[in-house]
């Protein structure tokens, strides 16, 4: 499966939110609308997210790859919230530091095995400085996934 | 052959892409041989981590366990990467 598959204009959201609770509802609300999630999903987005924090800090801001178990998904889907005020997340990992969003790829996913490239693009992309720039600077859904789409591309030839 | 165990939150994402770049690497290292990886999500794993040489977590572990237990999150940053290699490495030729 490729990135491709996963986003589209409809699942990115330009959100002015306080806070991780504000947030997590208000992706998860738009994608249990959609069926792409069940309603338990958000739940234990909030439940993970306290026991397995998932900012990630990167070269110029934070960003987070918020996901739960995929017994609460129905259909395979990546979510792009970018954040007009960057909101607290903890770090991903062994330390305790907190980091500041702007970026959020939410994911529902199901099978592992058909992520990997889907899930390294978006990693490569986050470890990309130009595209963290063009991507904040996006005024349109439509100018986000195209940039997304323009720097995977980019980035996945570079893997190879 | 040392075990590798690769864990995350849920064992579905962020430990898939850290277990596709282990796995490149080892391959580059010529090290494929040497190590089996499995990956998996912490919750199933913590009361059996003596099972594996190796531990590579993208999550918080519990302090009882840190020892054992290598920080994966610079396979998704890009930072401390080489580090994390090392620690690794030093296992497998341990």
């Amino acid at each position: 499966m490729e990135l491709k598959n996963v986003i589209s204009e409809e699942l990115v959201f330009f959100l002015d939110v306080q806070d991780t609770e504000e947030l997590f509802e208000s992706i998860a609300t738009r994608l249990q609308g959609k069926g792409i999630v069940k309603s338990s999903y958000l739940p234990a987005l909030k439940q993970r997210e306290k026991e397995f924090p998932t900012g990630l800090a990167t070269e110029l801001f934070g960003v987070a790859l918020p996901h739960t178990d995929a017994e609460h998904v129905n259909e395979e889907a990546i979510s792009i919230g970018v954040l007009k005020q960057p909101v607290t997340f903890r770090h991903m990992g062994m330390g305790a530091q907190e980091v500041e969003v702007k970026l959020v790829f939410m994911l529902a996913l199901q099978k592992p095995e058909n992520q990997l490239e889907v899930l390294q693009t978006v990693t490569s992309l986050i470890q990309n400085k130009a595209f963290m720039e063009a991507v904040t600077k996006c005024a349109s859904e439509k100018e986000v996934i195209d940039t997304v789409l323009n720097y995977a591309e980019v980035s996945v030839s570079n893997n190879k | 052959m040392k075990k590798l165990l690769i864990m995350c939150g849920t064992g579905i994402a962020t430990s898939t892409v850290v277990t596709g770049k282990v796995r490149d690497w080892l391959k580059e290292n010529n090290l494929e041989d040497k190590v089996h990886l499995y990956q998996s999500k912490i919750t199933d794993e913590l009361n059996r981590l003596d099972e594996y040489d190796i531990v590579v977590s993208t999550t918080l572990v519990p302090d009882n366990v840190k020892d054992k237990v290598i920080d994966g999150v610079p396979l998704l940053t890009g930072f401390g990467t080489e580090e994390m290699y090392g620690k690794i490495l030093e296992i497998i030729n341990s």
